[in-house]
C-alpha cells in the first residue's frame, strides 16, 4: 500500500531561527490512519502540519532539505490553493478561523465552496449536509464573530469538512477550550474517524489521544524520538521522560505492574483497565 | 423579517451604476438645481417609497452637517464676487459666491445622496458578489468585505487592550493631556497585534482555498432580470440628453 503522506529525510530550519527544527525527519502515513503527534512544547508539532499542509515553504519561509509528499507529489511543488480540498487544516486558535466577510455561519461553511467553483446546487447540499452532521443547526443564522470558543472551532471543523478533504490535520484543537468544548470536538473527531479520514492530530489531552489515535508519533530535539502504536507507546514508561504524559490508568498498570504482580498488558484506556482488573 | 422594499430589491450593479450616471451628470451639468431641485428630494422620495427613510434621512444629515454646511460657508463667502446680498462686519455674502456654493454643494449632495442610497438598501456582500460577477478579483471583494467587518472587531480589540493597559498602571482617562499620553501605549499594541494576525489570517483563508485557481462560484442567488438590465440604459440616455439640453444652446445649438 502506498502512504498517503510521506516525509523523506527532512531538515528544516524556519528563516529567522538560529537552530533547526527538524534535523532528518521521515514518516509514512496511510489511508485511514488516525496518528497522534505529541512532544513537548517547541518540539515542532505545528511545523510538522505546517510542512505536511504546504504553509511551509508558501507562507512562511526556511531552509527545506528532503521530500514531502502527497500520495507521490511533491507538496511544497503544489499549489496552496488546489491543495485546500485534498488537505483539511484545523487549527489551535479558535478566534483567527473566520473568514471575516461572512454574516452567517451557514455562509461561512459556503466559503470555501465558493472559492473551489462549487455549483450552488451541491454547494447548499454540502453546507446542509455538515451542519446537520455536527449538530449545529441552532449555530447556522448567527454572526461567526459572535460565537464563544468551543461554537467557533465547531464552525472552523465544520467550514473544512464542507470541502471534503480525505486528510485531516487538526492542531490542537481543544487547547483553548473548557472540557465540555473539548468533549464536543472529540465527538466530531471520533465521527470523522468513522468516515475513514486519514487524521494527523496534535493534541496534549493524553486521555483522549489514547482513545481514538491508532498510532503516535513523538518529537523530541528535532527527531521523531517514538512512532508506534498507540498501545505500545503509551504502555512505555520511557515517554514521561519527553514530556509527554501518560493515561492515568496507564500509570497505574506501570506501577501495579513493578510493585504487585506482572500484567500481560499495560492498560491504555479505562475500559481495559475495568477489564484487566476485574480479573 | 422586514419585506424588502421596490428599492432594496433591485440588482446591485443596477443602483450603483444608476448612482455614479446621475453623479457624474451633475458634475458635467454644474446646475444646483439639479441636485437641489430634482436629485436630493427624489433620493428622499425613494428612501419614503422604500420603508427606510428615517435611518436614510439620519445618515443624510448627519453626513451633511459635519462637512457640507462647512465647504458651503467657505465657498460662499471667501471668494466674494458680484453683486452683495447680505454683509455682517467681514461676513460678505455676494451673487456670485452664492452661486458658486449652491454648484459645488450640489455636485456633492447628488453624490452623496445616491450612494448612501445605495449602501443604505444594498447588503455589502450582495454588492460584491455583483461586481465579481463583473470580474471584479475576489481579492478586492475580500479586502473591502473584510474592512468593514473589521472596524467593530477592532473597536472591540482597543477596550481590551485599553483595560490591559489601564492595570499596568496607564492612565487613560482625564484630561486632554492624560488622553493623548495614553494614546501611544493603546494604538502600538492594536496595530502590532493586527499585524501579527495577518500571517494567521493568511493561512485560514488558504485553508479555504482562497488562492485557487478555479473561478469562484457563490451561495449568494442574485441575477438581474430585464428591468435591472434596462433602468441604467434609460439613466443614462436621460442624462445625456440632459447634458445635452444644457450644453447646446451654449455652443449655439438647437435649443
Amino acid at each position: 500500500m502506498n502512504p498517503v503522506l510521506e516525509m523523506k529525510d527532512v531538515h528544516f530550519k524556519y528563516l529567522i531561527g538560529k537552530e533547526k527544527v527538524f534535523d532528518g525527519i521521515s514518516l509514512k502515513i496511510y489511508e485511514g490512519e488516525f496518528v497522534a503527534i505529541t512532544g513537548k512544547n517547541g518540539s515542532g508539532k505545528t511545523t510538522l502540519c505546517n510542512l505536511l499542509r504546504g504553509f511551509i515553504p508558501h507562507l512562511n519561509q526556511g531552509t527545506l532539505k528532503g521530500d514531502i509528499l502527497l500520495r507521490g507529489e511533491s507538496i511544497p511543488d503544489m499549489s496552496l490553493g488546489d491543495l485546500a480540498d485534498k488537505i483539511g487544516y484545523i487549527f489551535q486558535n479558535p478566534f483567527i478561523q473566520n473568514s471575516g466577510i461572512k454574516d452567517t455561519v451557514y455562509e461561512e461553511i459556503g466559503f470555501g465552496l465558493e472559492n473551489l467553483g462549487t455549483p450552488r446546487d451541491i454547494m447548499i447540499k454540502r453546507i446542509e449536509e455538515t451542519i446537520k452532521l455536527l449538530k449545529i443547526e441552532d449555530l447556522q443564522d448567527k454572526h461567526p464573530a459572535e460565537l464563544s470558543g468551543g461554537q467557533r472551532q465547531r464552525v472552523a471543523i465544520a467550514s473544512i469538512i464542507a470541502m471534503n478533504p480525505k486528510v485531516l490535520i487538526i492542531d490542537e484543537p481543544t487547547s483553548q477550550l473548557d472540557p465540555k468544548g473539548t468533549e464536543e470536538i472529540f465527538e466530531i473527531i471520533k465521527m470523522l474517524k468513522e468516515q475513514k479520514k486519514t487524521i494527523i492530530l496534535v493534541e496534549h489531552k493524553i486521555d483522549q489521544v489514547a482513545e481514538y489515535a491508532d498510532r503516535i508519533i513523538m518529537l523530541n530535539d528535532k527527531k521523531i524520538l517514538f512512532d508506534g502504536s498507540t498501545s505500545e507507546i503509551l504502555a512505555n514508561e520511557e515517554v514521561m521522560k519527553y514530556g509527554t504524559n501518560l493515561p492515568q490508568v496507564a500509570k497505574l498498570g506501570i506501577r501495579y505492574n513493578k510493585e504487585v504482580k506482572k500484567l500481560e498488558k499495560i492498560p491504555t484506556v479505562l475500559k481495559e483497565a475495568v477489564a484487566i482488573f476485574k480479573g | 423579517m422586514v419585506k424588502k422594499g421596490i428599492i432594496s430589491k433591485m440588482y446591485p450593479l443596477t443602483k450603483l451604476s444608476i448612482a455614479l450616471t446621475i453623479g457624474t451628470t451633475s458634475l458635467i451639468v454644474r446646475e444646483w438645481r439639479f441636485g437641489y431641485i430634482v436629485v436630493m428630494p427624489l433620493m428622499l422620495l425613494l428612501a419614503l417609497v422604500d420603508r427606510r427613510f428615517k435611518s436614510y434621512f439620519k445618515k443624510v444629515i448627519s453626513v451633511m452637517v459635519i462637512f457640507f454646511l462647512f465647504i458651503f460657508l467657505i465657498q460662499a463667502f471667501l471668494i466674494p464676487s458680484g453683486d452683495v446680498i447680505w454683509e455682517w462686519k467681514f461676513l460678505i455674502l455676494t451673487v456670485g459666491g452664492l452661486d458658486k456654493a449652491l454648484t459645488i454643494t450640489a455636485s456633492i449632495g447628488v453624490f452623496l445622496t445616491t450612494l448612501l442610497l445605495v449602501f443604505e438598501t444594498t447588503n455589502m456582500s450582495d454588492l460584491m458578489v455583483s461586481l465579481q460577477k463583473t470580474g471584479m478579483p475576489n481579492e478586492a471583494a475580500y479586502v473591502f468585505l473584510a474592512s468593514i467587518q473589521m472596524i467593530p472587531e477592532m473597536s472591540k480589540r482597543t477596550k481590551v487592550i485599553m483595560q490591559a493597559q489601564r492595570a499596568r498602571g496607564i492612565e487613560t482617562e482625564g484630561n486632554l493631556i492624560v488622553r493623548t499620553k495614553a494614546f501611544l501605549p493603546t494604538l502600538s499594541p492594536l496595530i502590532i497585534s493586527s499585524i501579527t494576525d495577518i500571517g494567521d489570517k493568511a493561512a485560514t483563508l488558504e485553508a479555504r482555498a482562497f488562492s485557487s485557481s478555479i473561478p469562484n462560484t457563490f451561495l449568494r442567488d442574485l441575477n438581474a432580470n430585464f428591468i435591472d438590465k434596462l433602468l441604467p440604459v434609460i439613466v443614462l440616455i436621460i442624462c445625456i440628453l440632459y447634458i445635452l439640453w444644457t450644453y447646446v444652446p451654449a455652443i449655439g445649438g438647437l435649443l
